[in-house]
């Protein structure tokens, strides 16, 4: 069975990627795969590609190889723990929750799309059931599921309003002559609503941290790698269409986008488990696209075409940027739970010289992510920086940039607080528990698979001009606006950028060589680091995650929903052992879904009257059903 | 050339020029002016020790921090005299070296397993998340009343109305306590202080000696100087002054050393939970320094 879906997957992403590329390369319009016809859903269920389709399907081919690959070296492990059907409904769910996503992006018939849409919810579901005997895990996926048909219903409401009762042909070639004829905004914030909640935007991000601690780390990697970017892909899809009230959207994303990256890192600052603290940084990082694209679309509604192309290319190259790095991330998460069997910082440590070809990955991956140069997550936030200093120095919608500014600003701080405690506390210093000091180097198609994605971050990181070149060209073709000629931060900046990178990378080397000659002439002891004095240190004296976060309690964000009560009680003279478990509660979660948990047990238990459990009572319901419909009917009520 | 230089000399100076201040406000004779510099060429002649704990890291980041703020000082000009590196956009990148510069110096920290360390990596990472928008504030002040995003042609400009002048010293009062707060000095921490447990710079880098120390001493140098560069040029194209440049960036260096020294002198360190408000006041201010930035532009008569 793995060897089938390696040869699918492999198969249909390489066929998938070689017509990305042509697109993207020879600029051609679109291509309708017209052999692949799929009759169920009528004339208009054609696939085909045009280049927004073909930049997200080059992601999903490049990650979904990497994510079998990795597969096939995280699962045999459990070869012979799981019964082999359930191995082989694992891997079948994974080619097919690959080749839905094709199907997501390059479907444009309302029915097809969603069927594909719904494909793809339904097998990530049973990829984050595979350790399904834990009761939490199960937990975890139906809440996921739930929020997803919440999504779909939203999704479904807006094609319907948009077709305007015509239920044989739908899809998103209508939306154009819908949004032409009326106004978008409530459209619009259906499909935003219902896209953004697959992009974790906030407050629609509850299943994210989740579903992502319970799946096994390679789904979690589909999931928040790729799966996430489907409702980028729909949101950037209906926007296309709209061509009228653009400032008022552009704020509306701009705002949710802040929102949901401020919510998302300072979460994650809190969080201890490595899996939830990447969720959560998915949920920042997708904040920072939709900053992005909401800056975008504020400059189309200016005329200000500059902005509009940084900021669109800035955030079509953030969401490929991410998708690589955080799939390496999570599938480094994988390994250290594979290797150390706990996913908790305060039990890690010390892995660097354990693991070392995982910590390289996994610490250019962590440099990526904090947006900082050489790597390629600075080059898309440089081009969104570049969006918001070019509105200003134009002094056009100066309010908005200065708020990115400082809103970028902080979640980069932040970001860069987050992966240095997660970096820094897992693999740096000493193991803090006998689970990380037995941990080895994982297998070989383990690290295979994330050495494609690291590629990828390299190859994007040295070579920005190309792709900005490219993603540009995606953004004005797609949006229909003219490209500019000669944008001095696209051709100049991204030539110059790469260039000082690999002069500083080559100059830390150099240097790093003259320190060790000169060194070797010296003598160079080793002995027990500083503890003030203190003869017996441990490495329980390190410092933990728990501890590295209790410095945000001094910015006066009462650190999130911690829980730590522990009573002894009198009699006890000597406590005896005790565990103690710190939770950080998502606040919102309990808003909205503890809320109205309580007022739909309310409107049940008033309701439970009916629920007689003798027949007779059932049949009588069932006439007044029946009678109130005759009356109703007759009266010409509906 | 000569900007990178002057940008040097400024680095070298600027240490031995606040303890002067400081010996001179508290009565000492004080050490010499260059006493710093033959501190650390002495530490570059030591031998090494490093602890069992750390890893590689511990031994490339000092040479990295170094060379990433000797980069970042490369965009900075000096009046005429043009920057070695330059683009459109430049105002990012270098605020993104010296973040890249402070997580180096935080994962070099976190690798000796100390528990100082640690504390002392979770408090810089909070100040720094903290005062990286209070510097991007600044910039995009800077792009709205220059019409400028790259240090080379903000340089170009200058020649405002005298009322703008305001806005001058505000921005020259924030970099000021920009630096007071990356380089670690009263009120935000003492680098004299001798007590681990409150210790935010210091205790990050309690483990390096010798040449290691040396670098990473020099790098903080760096840093101020490409701050006060920054901040002198920033202040000087959007005053209303009609002075050389050179003489201005004088009056700068001499006013920040001058400023932090009596403070030094004459301040108690922060309590360690008043620093985010602190820090958080600074960022206030910049914002309301963009916004007066922002109707001088808009030209309203009152």
């Amino acid at each position: 069975m793995e060897v089938l879906t390696l040869l699918s997957i492999s198969a249909g992403s390489l066929i998938a990627s070689y017509e990305a590329l042509r697109i993207l390369l020879t600029s051609l319009n679109k291509i309708s795969f017209v052999g692949a016809r799929i009759g169920l859903f009528g004339q208009n269920a054609d696939p085909s590609m045009d280049m927004l389709s073909a930049v997200f399907t080059l992601v999903i081919s490049v990650v979904s190889i990497s994510v079998i690959i990795y597969t096939r070296g995280y699962m045999e492990r459990f070869n012979h723990i799981k019964a082999p059907v359930q191995i082989s409904l694992h891997y079948c769910c994974l080619s097919l929750l690959f080749f839905s996503m094709l199907g997501v992006v390059n479907m444009q018939g309302g029915y097809s799309f969603l069927f594909s849409w719904e494909l793809m919810t339904m097998s990530s579901f049973i990829l984050s059931l595979f350790h399904a005997e834990n009761r939490e895990i199960r937990r975890a996926a139906i809440y996921f599921l739930m929020w997803m048909h919440v999504s779909f219903v939203l999704l479904l409401a807006g094609f319907i309003i948009a077709s305007g009762g015509n239920s044989s042909e739908w899809g998103f070639g209508y939306l154009a002559e819908y949004f032409h004829d009326n106004k978008p905004i409530l459209v619009f914030v259906l499909f935003f609503m219902g896209f953004g909640m697959k992009a974790g935007i906030f407050p629609l991000h509850l299943w994210l941290p989740e579903i992502d601690p319970a799946a096994p780390s390679h789904v979690s990697a589909m999931m928040s790698g790729i799966m996430m970017k489907m409702g980028i892909y729909g949101i950037l899809r209906v926007l296309t269409f709209i061509h009228t009230d653009l400032i008022t959207i552009g704020i509306i994303i701009f705002v949710t986008g802040i929102f949901t990256a401020l919510w998302g890192i300072f979460m994650a600052t809190v969080q201890n488990d490595l899996k939830k603290l990447l969720a959560y940084s998915s949920m920042e990082n997708m904040g920072i696209i939709l900053i992005g694209i909401g800056l975008a679309i504020i400059g189309l509604g200016n005329d200000n075409i500059t902005v509009f192309i940084l900021g669109m290319a800035g955030s079509l190259l953030h969401t490929v940027n991410h998708a690589m790095f955080k799939s390496v991330l999570f599938m480094g998460t994988g390994s250290v739970f594979l290797s150390t069997k706990t996913r908790n910082i305060n039990e890690l440590g010390g892995l660097i010289k354990r693991m070392p070809i995982t910590a390289v990955m996994f610490i250019i991956a962590t440099i990526a992510i904090c947006g900082l140069p050489p790597l390629n997550g600075f080059i898309s936030e440089f081009m969104i920086y570049s969006g918001f200093f070019s509105s200003l120095s134009e002094g056009s919608s100066v309010v908005v940039s200065i708020v990115g500014v400082l809103a970028l600003g902080i979640i980069g701080g932040m970001t860069i607080l987050v992966f240095v405690k997660m970096f820094g506390l897992s693999f740096l210093g000493d193991p803090r528990c006998c689970k990380s000091e037995n941990a080895e180097e994982v297998s070989t198609s383990m690290i295979i698979g994330q050495i494609i994605p690291v590629s990828a971050i390299i190859l994007i990181s040295f070579f920005p001009k190309r792709v900005a070149v490219s993603l540009t060209g995606v953004a004005c073709r797609m949006f229909g606006v003219p490209a500019l000629p000669e944008n001095p931060v696209l051709t100049d900046a991204l030539t110059k950028i790469p260039v000082i990178s690999i002069t500083i990378i080559l100059l830390i080397a150099i240097g790093y060589i003259f320190k060790s000659g000169v060194l070797r002439k010296r003598s160079v002891a080793a002995s027990e680091v500083w503890r003030c004095g203190f003869s017996r240190p441990t490495a329980k004296m390190q410092y933990t995650g728990e501890s590295f976060s209790e410095i945000i309690d001094l910015v006066n964000l009462k650190k999130p929903g911690v829980k730590e009560s522990i009573s002894v009680p009198k009699s006890e003279i000597f406590a005896k052992p005790r565990n103690i478990t710190i939770d950080h509660d998502d606040k919102i979660d309990k808003a909205v879904s503890g809320r109205w948990l309580k007022y739909t047990r309310r409107i049940d238990r008033s309701l439970a009257f009916m629920q007689t459990g003798k027949i007779n009572h059932y049949i009588l319901q069932g006439l007044i059903f029946l009678l109130i419909i005759l009356l109703l009917t007759a009266t010409g009520l509906i | 050339m000569t900007a990178l230089l002057i940008n040097i000399a400024i680095a070298l100076i600027f240490t031995g020029l606040i303890n002067r201040v400081r010996a001179f406000f508290s009565g000492r004779r004080g050490i010499r002016i260059f006493q710093h510099i033959y501190n650390v060429m002495l530490l570059l002649k030591k031998n090494a020790v490093y602890g069992t704990t750390t890893s590689i890291v511990f031994k490339i980041v000092p040479v990295a921090y170094f060379v990433v703020l000797l980069c970042s000082l490369c965009f900075i000009p000096v009046g005429n005299f043009p920057a070695l590196l330059g683009f459109d956009g430049d105002f990012v990148f270098f605020i993104y070296l010296l973040a890249l510069s402070r997580l180096l110096l935080l994962l070099g920290a976190l690798d000796t397993g100390n528990s100082f360390e640690g504390m002392g990596t979770s408090r810089e990472a909070l100040y720094g998340a903290l005062a990286e928008p209070t510097l991007l504030v600044i910039l995009g002040t800077t792009a709205l009343m220059t019409g400028n995003t790259s240090f080379g042609r903000v340089v170009e400009m200058g020649g405002y109305s005298m009322e703008s002048n305001i806005l001058c010293f505000l921005i020259l009062y924030i970099f000021i306590k920009i630096i007071i707060i990356e380089s670690g000095r009263i009120p935000m921490d003492d680098t004299r202080t001798h007590l681990e447990l409150t210790m935010i710079h210091e205790a990050m880098v309690l483990d390096y000696c010798g040449i290691d120390l040396a670098l990473i001493n020099t790098g903080g140098w760096i840093k101020n100087s490409a701050l006060i560069g920054i901040g002198s040029m920033i202040a000087y194209s959007i005053s209303g002054f009609e002075i050389s440049y050179l003489l201005f960036l004088a009056c700068v260096v001499i006013i920040t050393t001058v400023f932090i020294g009596i403070t030094e002198s004459f301040k108690a360190r922060n309590k360690l939970s008043r620093n985010p408000v602190y820090i958080i006041t600074v960022d206030v201010l910049a914002v309301l320094v963009f916004f007066i930035a922002y109707i001088v532009t808009l030209e309203i008569n009152i």
